[in-house]
C-alpha cells in the first residue's frame, strides 16, 4: 500500500511495543485523509505532545476533514525509543536505522528540530506542509495549512529596496533568493557580506538573481539598519506575519538561511548558504541539485542518506578532467530521471544518486577511510553509506566518460559487486597497519 | 562455421580490439592471426596458462605455434617491438618506450569491437590482476605498469610477463588475510575468472621489488599527456595525514559564524524568589568583525536557570530585561548582565539557541552512539539534556580544593593516582577517604552554599556525600550503609555540619572538619615550592594541547571554573565583588593541564580564564602564583562528571567554533595523555591574552564569567 511505500514498512507500533498491521489502525489504501507524520524523541516533546492530543482530539469531533497520525521517533535505543512513543495515542513506526530516518525526514523535508509535524495529502502521499508544528502553535485555522504560492502570498506586496522604487515580486522575473536574517544575529552578520559578494557575482555573469531579504530582526530600528548592509529588497518589516509565513512555507528554523527559487518559484535549493561559502563566486548558481558536488565537509552530509558515485581524483587540478569523465553519465542519469517523473518535487527520487568529485583532502580521506579504498586515483566508486557498501570500478578499467557510464548503467541494473564495509575497528587497524609499515 | 575470436590489446590504449578468424580455435595459429594484422613491428603475447604460474602472458614467436584458446577466445597483446630499449628489463618481456609509442600512428585501427561483456573471461582476467595490484596497499611494484601503459596512443609497453602475473596472483592470495573488506573485491574482480583463487593460493608469498616503484615515479613525472594517463590507474601520492580517530574528526571550519541561530527566540522569566541566583557562566565570542555576542556556557545544578530547564549550553543570550544587546560589545552587555543580576526582582532572559552547522552523521559520530539525524541543532540541544551539562561545581574556590588540587598535580605519590586507582573501600582508613572525598576531582560537589542568606563555603550537601561514598568506595552493601559511614563521619570530625549537628541528614550542608583542613595547608606549602614548572616545548605547548581543547572548549558543558584553580572564591551568591568579566585570555599551554581528558582541558580552562577579584585583585593582574588546576587524576573522575565532559565535547562546538577553526582539526584523540608533562605552566605565562591569541592563530576571543 501507499504508506508501505513511503514509510518502507506496512507495520505499526502501537504503544511502543505492540506491532498491528497498518491497515488496521489507519483508513484504507484509496482513503482520501491527511496523514500527519510526527517526528518525536525522548525529550522535549511533551509539551507539543499535549498540543498535538488536543489538536487531534478537535479534529477528530469535526469530522469534516480525516486527519491521522503516525509518530516517527528518532530514537535509536530501545528504550529511549520506547519512551519516546509509549504514551502517545497513535501508531509508530518501527525503531529503524538511522538512514531510513533521514530518508523519511528528507522526504517530508523536515529539518527542524523534534518535535515535528508534517502533513501528508493521502493516498497520493504528497507533502502538504513539513511546519506542521509551527502552524498548529501559531495559526492552527484552515488545517490542514496548505501554504499558499509565494506569488500569492507577496502579491501586492512593495519590497523596499535601497535603490529608486520599491518592486513587486510579481516583477521578479528571474532567480530569487530569500534571504532569512537578522541582525542580532552573529552568524548572519558574518555571512550577509559574502552573500553580497557571491550576489554580484552572479549578476556579473547575467544570471537574473534578485535576493529578498526576509527579517527576523526584533525592532524596525534594526532591520532598518541591518537592510542598509544589503544591495537587495526586503519584505517590509510590519508585514510579521507574512514574514512568519514565508519561514514557515519553506520550513525555515534557523538563521542565516537562503533559499533559491527558480523563475516558476520552484525550490532550486534551501541550503543556499551552504552553497554560498562552497562556491563564493557563484560558479554553480542556481546550485541546482543536481550537479556534480566536490567533496567537502560541507557536501558530504549529502552521502547519508543517498547514494553517490564518487571519482576520486589526486589534486585540483584533475577536475576538469574527473567533470569531463563524470559529467556525461551524470547527465545520462538525471535525463532519464526526467523522463519517467513528473515535475513534482515531491515526488523526488528515492535514492536518488549523487555524484561527487573528490580531490585528495582529509574530506576525502575520511571517506576513503570509511569506505575501505585503497589510496588509489583516479578511482570511481559507488558508496551506499547507509547500506554500507561500496562498489570501485573494475580495477584496471580506465575511468572515462565511457567507462563511468556504464559503471553508473551498472549500478542501476544491480550489477555491481559490493563490497561490505567493514566496521571502524577493522579500518583503524588497517590504517594503523599502514601507519606501521611506513614508519619501518 | 567454427571462428576464433581473437581479443587483442594494442600497447595502452583502452579499447581491446576483437578479429574472427574463421579457424576452429584449437587449429588457429600465429601466423593467422598476423596475416589478418599484419603488423610487423609487434611482439605477440597471449594469455596462457603457466602450470606453475597459472595464468601468465606468453610471448609466442613461432608462427606455427597455437594459439592459447579459452572458451572458444584468444586473448593477445600486441606490444610495439621498438619499445624494448628504454627500459629493458632482466626478464626483457618489459618495455617501456616513450618515443615509440608516440611516434605510433594511432589512428590505424579502429576499435572493432568492445569486449565487455560478462563472458569474455579473458579481458576480466587482466582487469583482476589489476584488481590484485590495487589491492595490495605496498605493492609499489605493480604500479609501474599501470602507469606506464597510460601512455597515450601508439605503442603499447609491455608489462603483462610471466613475472608480473606471478607477483599478482601472489597478491591475489594474500588479499584473503586483509582485513579490509577486500575479500569482496577479490571475488568481483575475478568475476568471470573462474580460477584465479586456486591458482594464488598453490603461490607462495614473496616480497616486492622495491626498485620498481623508482621507475614509477620517473615514469610517471614524463607523462606529457596528463589528461589521459589521469584516467589510470596511479598511486596517489601519500598525503601527510593527520591521523586522528576518524569518526571524532572536529570540524577544522566550524566557527560561531558558521553556525545556526534558531529563529525561535525564547523570552525566559525568572522570578528569582525561590532562589536568588541565576546560576549560568557566560562565555562571550568575538571574531574580526566585532564581538559575537554572549552565550550560556553552562548551567548550574540549583540556580534560578536549571530550574526552568529551557535555557540550555549554547544559547545565545539577546537580552536581559528590557536591556537588548544587539548593538553591544560583549563587555558592555556582561556589564549589563552583572547589574541586572545583582539588583532583587525577577529577571527575564531573551534567548535564541545556537545550533552547529553541520551533522556530520556517519562520518564523523563514532557508529556506537546513536546517530540523531534530524537537525543539528536538535541533535546539540538534545544531547544537552541528556547529559545534563551542569557544572561540576560552581565556581567559589576554597583554599581547601584548591591546595588540594595543587596538591594532586604536584607530587607523585597516591594523591597523583585517580581514586578509583587508590581502591577505596570501607577498611580504608577514613582520613585517606575524606582526602580523597575532598580532591577537587572527587566528584563530590562542593562549593559555597547559602544558607539563610549565610553563605558557607565549600559546602556539599549530605545527599551527596552519601552517594559520593557509595559510589567510590567498595564494601558497602547498600546506600544506607555508606549513609552510616557518612554519619560516622560526621561524628569523627571528617565533615562537620553548619551549625554542628551531629546527626547526620541527607539535606544538611556540611564542610570538611578541621582535620582535613590542617592537611590541606600543609599541602598548600609544598605545592607553591613546586607547581612552577618549566614551559612545555613550544611545540606542543601551540599544537597537540589545544587540539584536545579546541573543539569543545567554548561552551562545555563543564565550562566550570574550575574549583581547584585556585583563584579567588567566586561568589556565587553574588555579592559586590567587581566583576569578574574580561578574562579573555588563555594560554594554550594551560588547557593541556587537563591533558587526560578534553573536557578537563575545557574545566581548567576556564579555571585559569577566571581570575575572581575577590582577593581584591584586579582582573588584569597576573593570577595568584600557586594556581594550575592541573590533576591527572581527573581523567578518572566519577561517571557523573565524564559523561558530562562527553556531553559537552558535543554540544560544545558552537562557542567553541572560534577555537576550533584554529585548532579544532589537531583532534580531540590526539590530546589524551600528550598534555601530561605539561603540568607546570607559570601562570604569567598562561595568563597572557597575547599568546593565547597567537597561539590560536585566530583572532578570537572567549571570556567566561559566572553570574
Amino acid at each position: 500500500m501507499a504508506l508501505k511505500r513511503l514509510f518502507g514498512t506496512a507495520e505499526l507500533l502501537l504503544g511502543g511495543e505492540k506491532s498491528v498491521p497498518a491497515g488496521d489502525v489507519l483508513p484504507p489504501e484509496a482513503a482520501e485523509f491527511v496523514l500527519g507524520v510526527y517526528v518525536v524523541c525522548a525529550q522535549q516533546c511533551e509539551d507539543f505532545n499535549l498540543a498535538l492530543k488536543e489538536f487531534f482530539a478537535a479534529r477528530k469531533e469535526e469530522k469534516s476533514s480525516r486527519f491521522e497520525v503516525v509518530v516517527l521517533s528518532l530514537e535509536e535505543d530501545e528504550q529511549p525509543f520506547v519512551d519516546s512513543v509509549r504514551d502517545l495515542p497513535w501508531p509508530a513506526l518501527p525503531r529503524t536505522a538511522s538512514h531510513n530516518k533521514m530518508r523519511l525526514l528528507r522526504r517530508f523535508r523536515i529539518k527542524g528540530t523534534a518535535p515535528a509535524l508534517a502533513l501528508l495529502e493521502m493516498p497520493s502521499g504528497r507533502l502538504i506542509t513539513s511546519a506542521g508544528r509551527d502552524r498548529l502553535l501559531q495559526q492552527p485555522e484552515n488545517f490542514p495549512w496548505q501554504s499558499r504560492s509565494l506569488k500569492e502570498a507577496l502579491k501586492d506586496v512593495e519590497l523596499s529596496s535601497g535603490e529608486d522604487k520599491p518592486r513587486r515580486y510579481q516583477d521578479l522575473k528571474g532567480y530569487k533568493g530569500l534571504y532569512f536574517s537578522a541582525n542580532w544575529c552573529p552568524p548572519c552578520k558574518a555571512f550577509t557580506p559574502q552573500l553580497v559578494e557571491t550576489y554580484h557575482k552572479v549578476r556579473e555573469k547575467g544570471h537574473q538573481f534578485d535576493v529578498i531579504f526576509v527579517s527576523s530582526d526584533r525592532s524596525d530600528s534594526s532591520f532598518e539598519l541591518y537592510k542598509c548592509s544589503m544591495p537587495w529588497m526586503a519584505v517590509p518589516f510590519e508585514l510579521s506575519d507574512l514574514r512568519k509565513e514565508l519561514a514557515s512555507t519553506f520550513d525555515v528554523h534557523g538563521i542565516p538561511s537562503l533559499v533559491v527559487l527558480d523563475p516558476d518559484d520552484r525550490v532550486v535549493t534551501d541550503e543556499g548558504r551552504q552553497e554560498v561559502c562552497d562556491d563564493p563566486l557563484g560558479k554553480d548558481f542556481p546550485w541546482p541539485d543536481r550537479r556534480i558536488y566536490t567533496l567537502t565537509e560541507r557536501t558530504l552530509v549529502r552521502m547519508h542518506d543517498r547514494p553517490a558515485v564518487i571519482f576520486f581524483v589526486e589534486s585540483e587540478e584533475e577536475l576538469p578532467f574527473a567533470e569531463s569523465a563524470l559529467l556525461p553519465a551524470a547527465q545520462k542519469y538525471w535525463h532519464s530521471l526526467r523522463g519517467n517523473k513528473s515535475d513534482s518535487p515531491d515526488e523526488e527520487v528515492e535514492n536518488e544518486l549523487q555524484f561527487f568529485i573528490g580531490c585528495d583532502s582529509d574530506t576525502t580521506d575520511t571517506v576513503r577511510e570509511f569506505a575501505g579504498l585503497e589510496d588509489w586515483v583516479p578511482l570511481l566508486v559507488v558508496l551506499e553509506v547507509f547500506n554500507q557498501r561500496a562498489a570501485t570500478l573494475s580495477e584496471g578499467l580506465e575511468v572515462t566518460a565511457d567507462s563511468t557510464a556504464h559503471f553508473v548503467s551498472q549500478y542501476l541494473s544491480g550489477e555491481l559487486q559490493w563490497t561490505e564495509l567493514t566496521s571502524q575497528q577493522d579500518n583503524l587497524l588497517v590504517i594503523e597497519q599502514s601507519a606501521e609499515g611506513a614508519s619501518k | 562455421m567454427e571462428e576464433t575470436k581473437i581479443i587483442y590489446h594494442i600497447d595502452d590504449e583502452e579499447t581491446p580490439y576483437l578479429v574472427k578468424l574463421p579457424i576452429p580455435p584449437e587449429r588457429v595459429t600465429l601466423a593467422d592471426f598476423k596475416n589478418i594484422l599484419n603488423r610487423p613491428n609487434f611482439k605477440f603475447f597471449f594469455k596462457s596458462m603457466d602450470d606453475d604460474f597459472g595464468v601468465v602472458k606468453e610471448e609466442i614467436v613461432d608462427d606455427d605455434s597455437h594459439l592459447p584458446c579459452f572458451n572458444g577466445r584468444v586473448v593477445s597483446w600486441l606490444v610495439s617491438a621498438e619499445g624494448s630499449s628504454v627500459s629493458d628489463r632482466s626478464d626483457g618481456a618489459s618495455q617501456c618506450t616513450d618515443s615509440a609509442a608516440n611516434s605510433e600512428p594511432k589512428q590505424e585501427r579502429q576499435p572493432i569491437g568492445i569486449v565487455v561483456d560478462t563472458q569474455t573471461s579473458n579481458f576480466r582476467m587482466a582487469h583482476m590482476t589489476h584488481a590484485a595490484t590495487r589491492t595490495m596497499e605496498d605493492s609499489t611494484c605493480t604500479e609501474t605498469e599501470s602507469i606506464i601503459s597510460s601512455r597515450p596512443g601508439g605503442a603499447r609497453p609491455v608489462r603483462h610477463h610471466v613475472e608480473k602475473y606471478d607477483k599478482y596472483i601472489r597478491y591475489n592470495g594474500l588479499q584473503g588475510a586483509r582485513p579490509n573488506g577486500q575479500t569482496g573485491r577479490q571475488q568481483r574482480s575475478g568475476h568471470g575468472y573462474e580460477s584465479s583463487s586456486m591458482i594464488s593460493s598453490e603461490l607462495e608469498t614473496t616480497s616486492c621489488l622495491d626498485s620498481e616503484d623508482d621507475a614509477t615515479s620517473h615514469i610517471t613525472t614524463t607523462t606529457e599527456h596528463s589528461s589521459v594517463s589521469r584516467a589510470h590507474l596511479r598511486r596517489r601520492q601519500r598525503r601527510r595525514r593527520h591521523r586522528m580517530p576518524p569518526m571524532s574528526r572536529t570540524s577544522s571550519f566550524s566557527s560561531i559564524t558558521d553556525s545556526t541561530m534558531s529563529l525561535n527566540i525564547i523570552t525566559v522569566s525568572l522570578s528569582m524568589d525561590a532562589v536568588n541566583f541565576l546560576g549560568i557562566s557566560i562565555v562571550g565570542q568575538s571574531n574580526k568583525g566585532g564581538d559575537g555576542g554572549i552565550y550560556v556556557g553552562s548551567i548550574m545544578k540549583g540556580g534560578a536557570v536549571a530550574l526552568d530547564g529551557r535555557i540550555e549550553p549554547g544559547d545565545m543570550i539577546l537580552q536581559v530585561n528590557d536591556i537588548n544587546f544587539e548593538n553591544m560589545s560583549n563587555d558592555e552587555a556582561v556589564r549589563v548582565l552583572r547589574e541586572v543580576v545583582q539588583k532583587p526582582g525577577p529577571i527575564k532572559l531573551v534567548v535564541a539557541k545556537c545550533w552547529e552547522p553541520n551533522p556530520k552523521g556517519y562520518f564523523t559520530i563514532p557508529r556506537t552512539e546513536p546517530v540523531r539525524p534530524i537537525d543539528p541543532g536538535a541533535w546539540v540541544a538534545h544531547t544537552a539534556a541528556i547529559r545534563g551539562d551542569f557544572p561540576l561545581r560552581p565556581p567559589s574556590v576554597s583554599t581547601l580544593t584548591s591546595t588540594s588540587s595543587s596538591i594532586t598535580s604536584s607530587m607523585p605519590d597516591c594523591e597523583q593516582r585517580t581514586i578509583e586507582e587508590m581502591h577505596l573501600t570501607v577498611r580504608t582508613e577514613m582520613p585517606v577517604i575524606v582526602r580523597a572525598m575532598a580532591r577537587p576531582d572527587s566528584g563530590l560537589e562542593v562549593r559555597d552554599r547559602l544558607w539563610l542568606k549565610i553563605t558557607i563555603p565549600n559546602a556539599f550537601i549530605g545527599a551527596d556525600v552519601v552517594d559520593w561514598l557509595n559510589t567510590h568506595i567498595d564494601g558497602f552493601s547498600d546506600r544506607r550503609d555508606a549513609r552510616k559511614y557518612a554519619s560516622q563521619m560526621l561524628k569523627a570530625g571528617y565533615i562537620r555540619h553548619t551549625v554542628n549537628k551531629i546527626t547526620f541528614s541527607e539535606q544538611c550542608y556540611y564542610v570538611f572538619g578541621d582535620l582535613c583542613s590542617s592537611m590541606s595547608t600543609l599541602k598548600l606549602h609544598e605545592d607553591e615550592s613546586v607547581s612552577v614548572g618549566p614551559l612545555p616545548p613550544p611545540s606542543a605547548t601551540s599544537t597537540v594541547p589545544w587540539g584536545g581543547v579546541g573543539g569543545h572548549m567554548p561552551y562545555a558543558g563543564t565550562f566550570l571554573p574550575h574549583p581547584a584553580s585556585g583563584y579567588a572564591p567566586m561568589p556565587f551568591n553574588y555579592t559586590n565583588e567587581p566583576s569578574v568579566y574580561g578574562f579573555e585570555e588563555e594560554h594554550p599551554a594551560k588547557s593541556t593541564s587537563g591533558g587526560s581528558s578534553g573536557s578537563d582541558g575545557a574545566a581548567s580552562l576556564v579555571g585559569s580564564a577566571i581570575r575572581a577579584p575577590a582577593s581584591g585583585m584586579p582582573p588584569n593582574l597576573p593570577p595568584l602564583p600557586s594556581s594550575s588546576p592541573h590533576q591527572q587524576g581527573a581523567a578518572s573522575e566519577s561517571g557523573s562528571r565524564r559523561s558530562r565532559s562527553s556531553g559537552s565535547e558535543q554540544s560544545g562546538s558552537t562557542a567553541a567554533a572560534g577555537a576550533a577553526s584554529g585548532a579544532g582539526s589537531a583532534g580531540s584523540g590526539g590530546c589524551s595523555g600528550s598534555g601530561r608533562q605539561l603540568q607546570h605552566v607559570p601562570e604569567e605565562v598562561s595568563g597572557s591574552r597575547q599568546s593565547f591569541r597567537m597561539a590560536m592563530g585566530n583572532p578570537c576571543e572567549f571570556f567566561v564569567d559566572v553570574m
